[in-house]
């Protein structure tokens, strides 16, 4: 009965939602650890000494605390713990090592935890609920002890299957980083990674992480359960997934507020910090319930395996009263549905009604909608930090490109230049006696204030330099913005989207093309209200989320100057000579939508031919793959690829490489070449549809 | 059934989101509570604010956070002044250009207000906060570059009130009330005056003020030695009016309540070390200063040894007159340290963020321990 009701959850659909948040994860580890996210730490005699200083300042505050409170009480027995413990670490001296991705990988865990998370509340919500679906909870209820039998087995399987879904994730997570970057030191001291140097338990770097995943898993489970549970008692997915949230939302309320009612374990010993904090695990002190000291991972531990013991209890017990009274309201509704006059509908909105309605793909287009969100506030977030000096340095010259700023920018490049090259020249200046105090440390002031500005200068120099001899009648523009919008690289979020939403078109009501096909000029009809629908939906979707990018971008990297030159922009080249930016960002926003509208009906048509959404995605997701992986052996996948077609801002300038047609006249080539081959393909769906129909009626096929 | 159950489970997930934060009220991580508010004493060294347990003699930062370093804008007390003042079971101190009350007992932080400008030469009387505004105008054509506007802080109320009509040039310094009025120095021109207690009917005051008092009496300096520094204290006699000398050859002194107390240089230097001078030339160093404390009524006479501080210790100077540093029968007193290189040459010679606390009346001390 277990492996039946893991059979049931395991379905095509929650197989595709846990491929695309694996793949998700994987490329966010991946992008992690190509950029700025990953790090070698090597713990030599400074980190040591650092650790070592770090370590006695909180045994002085542990000295301070209890020295000042009565004995015997809660605190001073926490502050003699905190004594213990690291009096202990301080004694066992850390020796020097290398640790390599371990630091991304145990930082990354809240972008996995929280994708497990999502994995995991539907796999509970679905197993919850799919008797429901079925109607087959009164026969299951009616049968002898089948009832509790029915929901342990739920429970079982929903434990189960988070924990397999988290172990999944933490795992693809280091293979990404073992793969993308490098993985080493599991056996090292694991307060060599800075955030965990007060680690109150002797552990290595991979112990901890199989601690971590091991109650992880415990929590995953407590999750799942928590979701089946009130899936069973508001008999609505939605509401139960809603009451996780809400448990979540509370936990991170609570993790984050220092109100003085808000005590230790409140803070710690909540869903939200135990799946997706280190705190519990780093706490200074043991967590000493009933007077024994024991250790804050094993209260988190005994928590997590007391909650899930309860709810598996909980769920075994739940009376079957509840789901006869659904059944009763749902032959109520049925009655009513029935009994009501039926309203005309045309068409396209019915097809409209069908994709909105679809659950599945809400539930995964809003899953892309927030991953693109959360992805874009994560990296522009960062991106913005990083980029605000050189913001500050090119804020000086802004504005129309003048001889003056050219000059005025290497006079400043070549001052930092020679400051910074200064350096050893004046310390031997002052050791030898040459100059005084002030000089020096004015020297020194000037020297940081140059190191810090050089390597962001040199960026505006490049931009001098390139508007000097490639677009002199450009200007100087903020372009960081400009360059995260118009990027080479395909919208991957836009284009799985799309898909998801037009993948449907076809496929939600497969049963009914027999149907249909059989009236008069319905299958005509049918046939050109999904592809309209198709396109609709491509270039819609296409313009909402270059909206959506212009809305994330401008809150990190003002847009401002629309009216310069579009040449202004690096990364258009050649493209925008005689258009303003703001003009190009119309142009751009129009050729994606109509790139991705194309894409669209390619996609309805890809999945209608193979009837199987998955095996169609898979296709989809080879067909960009590959020429990305083919590109640096083959260079003309650079202009031929499904990716390149994808990303407009690739296409026309490779457009403008080749010089073709004055600039867009091979990215319209293109468009209408896709557009050909989608009409193509049409037709032929068309004539299949047409042969079969004349097959139909020499009766050489039955339905 | 499926109501209980349903509150049932919230309540659960309550236990799990919020268990035993009850039992736990008391908890967290610091862990101040229940020590009394009374046994502090509190002094900014270095930049960094540090309150001194006058019973278990450890100096620790007034930051709860012991891996902080105090030397960015994450410190809650970065950047405070050395203004610091004890009323009621706080302290009120300031950070750039806003008031701060940090309650002793519970380590809590409260901003009491925001000044037009940034706050300077601090001062407490009678339950009111003074303090000087100043505004700085950078504009190359500026009328007036610095602008200083006195305000008051009335901690019971809660209110502020600007004290000047036109705005000063220069900070005026608040040295102490004085029958019902104050005593202020012009930071420019250096003179003393005095005015009521909103900054009205102000009159030009004779000679210097030292803030020097015991026992009701004002006290000023005169110096007897440069080399080292040493001074004559005096007073004027309450009958005829003249000046005379209360003590001689002092390194420094204080009056506390009717007491007055004083530490004198000694006759032989102590070697401590060499120091390299600014042109390379390396000098011997000798501290004159010792660890003996005298007291004497407020004549000057009935003198004694209160008490000796161990060796080592170099009473940097008596005259703290921030009222954080004496509590009860307890007074602070700051020490002196040298900072030496790696071959043994002076490099520093600074305040220690240890320093003695010394009961007046029996002479006991405790040196403070810090990290």
């Amino acid at each position: 009965m277990i492996s039946n009701e893991i059979r049931k959850i395991t379905d095509k659909m929650f197989l595709f939602i846990l491929s695309a948040c694996l793949i998700l994860n994987i490329a966010i580890t991946a992008y992690v650890c190509g950029s700025d996210g990953y790090r070698t730490i090597e713990a030599d005699d400074d980190y040591i000494t650092g650790y070592r200083d770090d370590v006695e300042r909180l045994l002085f505050a542990a000295h301070v605390h209890e020295s000042e409170l009565p004995t015997g009480t809660y605190m001073h027995g926490y502050e003699l713990d905190v004594i213990r413990i690291y009096e202990d670490r301080l004694a066992d001296d850390i020796e020097r090592d290398v640790v390599a991705g371990w630091d991304t990988v145990l930082r990354m865990r809240g972008t996995c935890t929280m994708l497990s998370v999502v994995i995991v509340v539907v796999a509970a919500v679905r197993c919850a609920g799919i008797e429901d679906e079925c109607k087959m909870t009164l026969l299951y209820t009616s049968c002898v002890r089948g009832r509790r039998k029915m929901y342990a087995c739920k429970a079982a399987a929903t434990a189960l299957t988070s924990a397999a879904v988290c172990a999944l994730f933490f795992a693809s997570e280091a293979a990404a980083v073992a793969v993308a970057a490098d993985l080493r030191g599991a056996g090292a001291d694991i307060r060599l990674l800075p955030q965990y140097e007060l680690c109150p338990y002797a552990l290595t770097v991979g112990g901890y992480f199989a601690v971590r995943l091991a109650v992880t898993v415990l929590f995953m489970c407590v999750t799942g359960l928590f979701a089946a549970l009130m899936t069973r008692l508001t008999r609505s997915q939605l509401a139960a997934a809603a009451a996780v949230l809400f448990v979540f939302i509370v936990g991170y309320a609570l993790a984050s507020t220092d109100a003085p009612w808000n005590g230790s374990y409140s803070k710690n010993l909540n869903l939200y910090s135990a799946l997706f904090t280190d705190k519990p695990f780093l706490q200074y002190v043991s967590l000493n319930v009933f007077g024994a000291s024991c250790g804050s991972m094993t209260i988190t531990t005994a928590a997590a395996l007391l909650s899930c013991a309860v709810m598996t209890l909980l769920l075994a017990l739940l009376p079957v009263k509840c789901a006869v009274r659904t059944v009763g309201r749902e032959r109520a509704a049925a009655v009513k549905r029935v009994s009501s006059k039926p309203r005309p509908v045309s068409m396209t909105r019915a097809e409209i009604m069908k994709i909105s309605g679809g659950r599945f793909t809400a539930a995964v287009c809003v899953m892309i909608v927030a991953s693109k969100v959360i992805f874009g506030v994560s990296v522009y977030g960062e991106q913005s930090d990083d980029d605000s000096a050189y913001r500050e340095c090119l804020m000086h010259y802004i504005g129309e490109y003048t001889e003056e700023k050219s000059a005025a920018i290497k006079a400043r490049a070549l001052e930092l230049e020679e400051t910074v090259s200064r350096r050893q020249s004046v310390v031997d200046m002052y050791k030898n006696g040459d100059i005084d105090d002030d000089a020096y440390r004015d020297f020194m002031n000037s020297y940081w204030l140059a190191y810090a500005e050089a390597d962001d200068f040199a960026r505006v120099s490049e931009y001098g330099e390139y508007l000097r001899t490639e677009a002199p009648d450009a200007s100087f523009v903020y372009d960081t913005g400009y360059n995260c919008l118009f990027t080479d690289s395909a919208d991957l979020f836009l284009t799985a989207f799309v898909f998801c939403l037009c993948g449907m078109i076809f496929l939600c009501d497969r049963d009914m093309y027999a149907i249909i096909r059989t009236t008069v000029g319905g299958r005509m009809r049918l046939f050109r209200a999904k592809i309209t629908l198709s396109f609709a939906v491509g270039f819609v979707s296409a313009l909402a989320f270059t909206a959506l990018d212009v809305i994330l971008i401008n809150k990190y990297f003002p847009l401002g100057m629309m009216s310069a030159p579009a040449s202004s922009i690096r990364a258009l080249g050649k493209i925008g000579n005689h258009i303003g930016i703001g003009e190009f960002m119309c142009v751009y926003a129009l050729f994606k939508s109509v790139v991705f509208a194309i894409f669209s009906v390619c996609s309805s048509l890809l999945c209608m031919r193979l009837g199987n959404f998955v095996l169609a995605g898979g296709i989809a997701a080879a067909l960009i793959a590959l020429p990305a992986m083919a590109g640096p052996a083959l260079p003309i996948m650079e202009y031929v690829s499904l990716p390149s077609a994808l990303s407009v801002v690739g296409l026309l300038r490779c457009s403008a490489d080749i010089g073709a047609f004055y600039g867009f006249g091979y990215f319209i080539a293109y468009i209408a070449a896709f557009a050909a081959l989608t009409a193509f393909a049409s037709t032929l769906k068309y004539r299949r549809f047409f042969s079969e129909k004349s097959k139909i009626r020499k009766g050489r096929v039955t339905e | 059934m499926k109501k209980i159950l349903t509150v049932f489970l919230f309540t659960l997930a309550c236990v799990l989101t919020s268990s035993f934060a009850a039992s736990c009220a008391h908890g967290g991580d610091g862990g101040d509570e229940n020590a009394a508010s009374g046994d502090y004493m509190f002094a900014v060294v270095d930049g960094v604010a540090y309150k001194y347990n006058i019973k278990t003699g450890f100096a620790s930062t007034m930051c709860d956070d012991p891996l902080c370093r105090h030397d960015s804008g994450e410190c809650p007390f970065y950047g405070v002044g050395e203004d610091f003042f004890n009323c009621g079971g706080s302290v009120y101190y300031s950070v750039g250009g806003s008031l701060y009350r940090c309650d002793i007992g519970t380590g809590e932080r409260h901003r009491l207000f925001d000044a037009d400008g940034i706050i300077a030469e601090m001062e407490m009387a009678d339950g009111v906060v003074y303090y000087n505004a100043v505004t700085f105008d950078y504009a190359p054509d500026a009328e007036r570059p610095v602008s200083v506007d006195i305000y008051s802080y009335d901690i019971k109320t809660g209110k502020t009130e600007k004290l000047n009509d036109e705005s000063l040039y220069d900070i005026q310094r608040l040295y102490s009330s004085d029958g019902g009025g104050l005593i202020w120095c012009d930071n420019g021109p250096g003179n003393m005056y005095m005015t009521d207690m909103h900054y009205k009917n102000r009159r030009e005051l004779d000679g210097e003020y030292y803030g020097i008092t015991a026992g009701g009496r004002s006290y000023s300096l005169e110096v007897s030695s440069t080399s080292p520094v040493s001074f004559d204290v005096c007073a004027e006699d309450p009958g005829s009016g003249e000046k005379y000398t209360v003590l001689h050859d002092t390194a420094s002194m204080r009056g506390y309540r009717d007491c007055l107390l004083a530490t004198y240089n000694s006759d032989e230097g102590k070697y401590i070390g060499v120091a390299v001078d600014g042109d390379g030339g390396e000098r011997d160093i000798y501290e004159y200063l010792n660890g003996d404390i005298y007291i004497y009524d407020e004549n000057g006479e009935n003198g004694r040894l209160l008490c000796s501080l161990p060796d080592g210790c170099i009473i940097e100077s008596l005259a703290q007159k921030k009222n954080t540093m004496e509590n009860g029968d307890y007074i602070g007193v700051f020490l002196r340290e040298y900072t030496f290189d790696g071959d043994g040459r002076i490099i520093n010679i600074s305040r220690s963020k240890d320093i003695a606390i010394v009961n007046v009346k029996t002479g006991e001390y405790i040196i403070t321990k810090s990290r």
